[in-house]
């Protein structure tokens, strides 16, 4: 190691070089994180950064702005009495977050008490990649601007569209973040809002709401009753000649009740409805924390408070009101009910208080029930009784901040359209080994199949979806139950996740092959480039049967070392690994060090003269397989009694030589390119076949054999 | 039989003057392509990450042509560093580590034990100088300087006896995955070195996944390769008075700077967040700041914090307990040594 003395490295030598340059701004950024940038240091004060251009966008139609100083740091905007609207803050200010790169941004936005976003931009960024680029620059602001209107945790993900690439969605995120981290503290700081952990009533904050509003919004409801609906209830009750104090018969559209009530717990309803906090303060003072209050009011000839609460010999009850949920019937007395005058709830209001033990529970439905008493001459009373149910709108119900999404959800979302391809390609495949042995009967057919997914394997799944499985892969998830690896570590490679599956099953079902003939991306590269090679004659080798049994052993020893060094000594593993090309040549596509580059180019040379080198007699990965292949449940792949014994065709026809001098095919050599069951099906150069073909030719262009007359035994097929 | 000349390998026979061209020009085309991939494909460059990690700035950069692989890898790190916050972090209630100091026990995960050990380790070999039982120092002084108007002296001397009381290292057992500490009361801090680990599991990760240019700063800073123009990674250490004033060259490598500008109880910089476990008061007399290199940043961690310390004179012998790590030595009046 070496300790340069002050200063002296970075050397002019370099200078001059651009990419030096780049990497000696990297450096000046490790050493000091916060690189002196005059803005982010000394923001103007953010009063000042609304220009009218931001404020459009942020608060349009702000009336007045007032700065205050927090915590956090903010600016209010005011209505015209001069009442906090809500506060519009600076990401940079509040919480000094980050993207993509290290030089914080600034994003504004404003919120409002209920926690609405009223519109979000950005007015800093140093974002190599949206930074100087108004294209992403404006994509930036139309994402930010789809802000308006939501709650600030509840923001639109980040789009995927395709040129909203990399670092523009990992800057949109960030500022997504910062907004909602930043409206969070100013909720906090400058709102009061209380922090909740299950949904809870809110009994804190107060916004300025007319009547009209309290109506639409479902804070009030209301029953209106005409003497002839009383009329109508008596004679359904079937009772008749009540003394009402008035002649419901008389005028029956004469408005005999319109009782309203709703629940007062929460200040933006009481204040609103009373015009004044003292009767909230006097329930605060008087009655224990977490007592609910429900608000009655009525006009009309009928008045819902009576007078028998004020009688001893009525036990003092509110006896034309009660409240009932569940089971639960919560009834009134002196002591828990305050009259209040006239207010928007009718000329008769007065407030029931519920004790917090009493089982009432404000969130869930309840129902207020009216009772008409009717006392009919000989002084037996009936009672009607006229519920209205009550749901507490949304708007009065804090609800705690949702649960981050785990980042691999959103992943398997953005991935989508790439998993959708995966699918798609992943079900052809299936599809050409269920019908494998018909498409071998069509030999350009399966060739056009056969080179054309290859090229899909390579240039999709290789270069442009970056999934190629690796040793890697297999080691992670070995390694799974001893290291403790969060699912989350796997289900973030959506497309890997998949095709490992997809890979587990084939093997067991139908052997390495599968994988290594098809999906590989580095194979297809190898076996791509061998066929260019096959197409301009170059020569080919290709060891002998028994040398080569000797040369599939080596990769089994690789792989035994890779996996085994991975628990021991992860260090030399990950150098180990080196020996599978595939970061080198799929993954960076090349751009690597040179000695990786060298290598991994120097198997593509000997993969032109020996048909896929290195897959046989080097892959870890492959090797891997072909020790999980024993398993394999099918045998797909024909094969007739003469294979091997005289014949020899599909040994000399298997790219990979992975027929044995005896016909016997190798499973765990196997590719599963098929070549060998074109031959198998082409009864032009199948010898047995052929010689069937023959015979069966004489028999059409000679006259018939007679009926019943036997096949010749030769020119059965046998299939083992 | 004709078919059976075909078993034999098929080895030409002699090269004609053409063939062995077409070989020469087929070999030679293989770079010719590489070429043309990589002036198709884009130039690799970093990919960086900022956050937070275990309470402070963290950050990951990686040097890779596939933005989208880049920043796929990148999430799938942070995963793992949540994960291991999850087991390290003090801030997080439910950690292995805060459950561990609440109930005295905790089952404990491969990632605490290994911390634990390897923190056993330095702690030997430091003679206790490092002692991740230093928790209750910690707090006593947290909230002694918390209170308005604290004596700037420190806490009160029979305060720090009792604290003193609960530092010891051997306390701590791992054994049969499960961790426990032998004293009630006593409680364990791994910022020393977890930190270090973290950056260290994230570096392994990086490096299997093929990364050859990467800068992991979680806590402590690790680098695969070089730069990638062959160079090696400058990092600045700063000194007391926050300059960088030395620069740190690193190859594959791991540092750690130790020292006592980190987190400052009260403005004289006396009490800071490295204590003496055998005196119970801040350390750094003498030393201010340690830098050590290592291979491993959970190693350099440690001893970065035991060095600080221990002080300059037993330094040597802790590195020795490391073979391959050395450190730099930023004295109060500003010289320094490299060890
Ligand atoms: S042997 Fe290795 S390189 Fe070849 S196809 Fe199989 S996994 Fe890919
Ligand atoms: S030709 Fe060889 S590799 Fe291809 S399917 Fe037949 S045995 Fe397998």
């Amino acid at each position: 190691m070496a300790f340069a003395s002050p200063s002296s490295l970075h050397t002019a030598r370099n200078a001059l070089v651009l990419a030096v340059w780049l990497f000696a701004l990297f450096i000046v950024a490790l050493i000091d994180p916060a690189a002196a940038n005059e803005y982010v240091d000394n923001p103007p004060p953010l009063i000042d950064r609304l220009t009218p251009e931001v404020l459009a966008v942020v608060w349009p139609g702000a009336v007045s702005l007032e700065t205050v100083e927090g915590p956090p740091p903010a600016v209010a905007v005011l209505d015209e009495a001069g009442e906090v609207e809500g506060y519009i803050f600076s990401t940079l200010d509040v919480i000094h977050a980050r993207g993509f790169v290290p030089t914080p941004f600034d994003a504004i936005a404003g919120v409002r008490a209920d926690g609405t976003i009223t519109g979000a931009t950005q007015v800093f960024n140093r974002d190599t990649f949206v930074y100087r680029d108004a294209e992403r620059t404006a994509l930036l602001a139309i994402y930010l601007s789809s802000f308006t209107g939501l709650a600030y945790n509840q923001l639109t993900a980040a789009p995927r569209a395709p040129d909203f690439v990399d670092g523009t969605t990992i800057t949109a995120r960030a500022m997504r973040g910062a907004i909602t981290d930043s409206a969070r503290i100013v909720m906090r700081g400058l709102f009061g809002a209380p922090v909740v952990t299950e949904p809870t009533l809110d009994r804190e904050v107060y916004l300025p709401r007319t009547m009209d509003e309290l109506w639409a919004d479902g804070s009030i409801r209301s029953i209106a009753l005409t003497n002839g609906d009383i009329a109508a209830a008596l004679e359904a009750a079937g009772a008749t000649g009540y003394d009402l104090d008035t002649n419901l018969a008389a005028d029956p559209d004469e408005l005999y009740i319109d009782f309203r009530f709703a629940l007062a717990t929460p200040p933006t309803v009481t204040q609103n409805i009373l015009g004044s906090r003292t009767l909230i303060d006097r329930i605060a003072s008087e009655y224990p924390e977490g007592t609910n209050t429900i608000l009655f009011g009525s006009n009309g000839r009928y008045n819902f408070q009576g007078v028998k609460f004020q009688n001893a010999s009525s036990g003092y009850r509110l006896e034309r009101v009660d409240v009932t949920q569940g089971d639960n019937t919560f009834e009134f007395f002196r002591d828990t009910f305050i009259r209040a005058g006239s207010s928007g709830l009718g000329a008769y209001t007065g407030i029931v208080a519920i004790a917090p033990d009493s089982g009432f529970d404000p969130l869930q439905p309840f129902s207020v029930n009216l009772h008409v008493l009717a006392t009919a001459p000989d002084g037996a009373v009936t009672t009607l009784t006229f519920p209205t149910a009550y749901q507490v709108p949304p708007q009065y119900v804090l609800l705690p901040e949702p649960e981050p999404e785990p980042l691999w959800v959103s992943t398997w979302r953005d991935a989508t359209p790439q998993l959708i391809v995966l699918g798609i390609a992943l079900t052809v495949l299936t599809l050409i080994f269920i019908f494998q042995a018909r498409l071998a009967q069509y030999r350009r057919l399966h060739r056009w199949v056969r080179n054309g997914f290859l090229l899909f394997t390579l240039v999709w799944i290789g270069y442009i979806a970056g999934a190629q499985f690796s040793i890697i892969h297999v080691i992670n998830y070995l390694k799974a139950p001893f290291e403790g690896l969060d699912l989350g570590f796997y289900l973030l490679e959506p497309l890997i996740f998949v095709l490992a599956i997809y890979i587990v099953v084939s093997l067991i079902l139908i052997g390495r092959g599968v994988f290594c003939g098809w999906l590989c991306p580095f194979g297809a590269l190898q076996e791509l480039s061998h066929k260019v090679g096959r197409f301009l004659r170059l020569p080919e080798w290709n060891p002998s049967p028994r040398v080569q049994q000797w040369m599939w052993l080596p990769k089994y020893g690789i792989v035994f070392f890779i996996v085994a060094t991975a628990f021991l000594a992860p260090e030399i593993s990950a150098v180990a690994a080196e020996v599978e090309p595939f970061k080198t040549a799929i993954t960076s596509t090349f751009g690597r060090p040179w000695f990786y580059v060298a290598y991994a180019g120097a198997l593509l040379v000997i993969g032109l003269f020996s048909e896929r080198f290195f897959c046989r007699f080097l892959c870890p990965l492959g090797a891997t397989f072909a020790l999980l292949d024993r398993l394999h449940l099918i045998d797909l792949l024909k094969r007739r009694p003469e294979c091997g014994s005289p014949c020899h065709l599909c040994e000399r026809s298997c790219p990979v030589r992975a027929i044995k001098p005896t016909g016997e095919i190798v499973t765990a050599e196997c590719f599963q390119c098929l070549d060998c069951q074109v031959e198998y099906h082409d009864d032009r150069r199948c010898p047995p076949l052929a010689k069937e073909r023959k015979v069966r030719e004489r028999a059409t262009t000679r006259p018939a054999p007679p009926l019943g007359q036997p096949v010749p035994a030769f020119a059965r097929t046998v299939e083992a | 039989m004709a078919l059976v000349e075909t078993l034999a390998p098929t080895r030409p026979t002699g090269f004609s003057r053409r063939q062995v061209f077409k070989v020469l020009a087929a070999t030679a085309a293989v770079p010719v392509g590489i070429a043309g991939m990589r002036w198709l494909s884009p130039e690799p460059t970093f990919h960086e990450w900022n956050g937070v990690v275990m309470g402070g700035l963290g950050s990951l950069a990686l040097y890779h042509s596939d933005a989208g692989f880049a920043q796929a890898t990148i999430a799938r790190m942070i995963t793992e560093v949540r994960r291991l916050e999850g087991v390290f972090s003090l801030f997080e209630p439910g950690s292995e580590i805060s459950r561990l100091n609440a109930d005295g026990a905790v089952a404990a995960s491969r990632d605490l034990r290994a911390v634990l050990d390897l923190s056993r380790a330095v702690s030997e070999a430091s003679g206790g100088a490092f002692d991740v039982t230093v928790q209750a120092l910690w707090r006593l002084y947290e909230t002694h300087f918390a209170e308005p108007g604290a004596n700037p002296a420190g806490p009160p001397a029979e305060a720090i006896r009792a604290a003193v009381r609960l530092v010891d290292y051997t306390a701590v057992e791992t054994a049969g995955g499960r961790a426990r500490l032998g004293r009630t009361g006593m409680s364990v801090t791994l910022n020393a070195i977890a930190q270090g680990y973290i950056t260290d599991r994230v570096g392994d990760l990086l490096r299997n996944e093929g990364f050859d240019h990467v800068v992991v700063r979680l806590g402590e800073t690790r680098v695969l390769g070089a730069r990638p123009d062959g160079e090696p990674w400058l990092v600045g250490v700063r000194d007391v008075t926050g300059t960088a004033s030395r620069n740190v060259a690193l190859i594959d490598r791991s540092l750690s700077v130790s020292g006592g500008y980190g987190t400052v109880f009260e403005a004289s910089g006396q009490a800071n967040h490295i204590f003496d476990p055998d005196t119970g008061r801040s350390a750094g007399d003498g030393v201010t700041t340690v830098a050590v290199t290592a291979d491993r940043a959970a190693i350099a961690d440690g001893l970065s914090t035991a060095i600080v310390v221990a002080g300059e004179a037993r330094a040597p012998a802790i590195l020795a307990a490391w073979p391959g790590t050395e450190a730099l030595v930023i004295r109060g009046d500003g010289t320094s040594a490299a060890l």
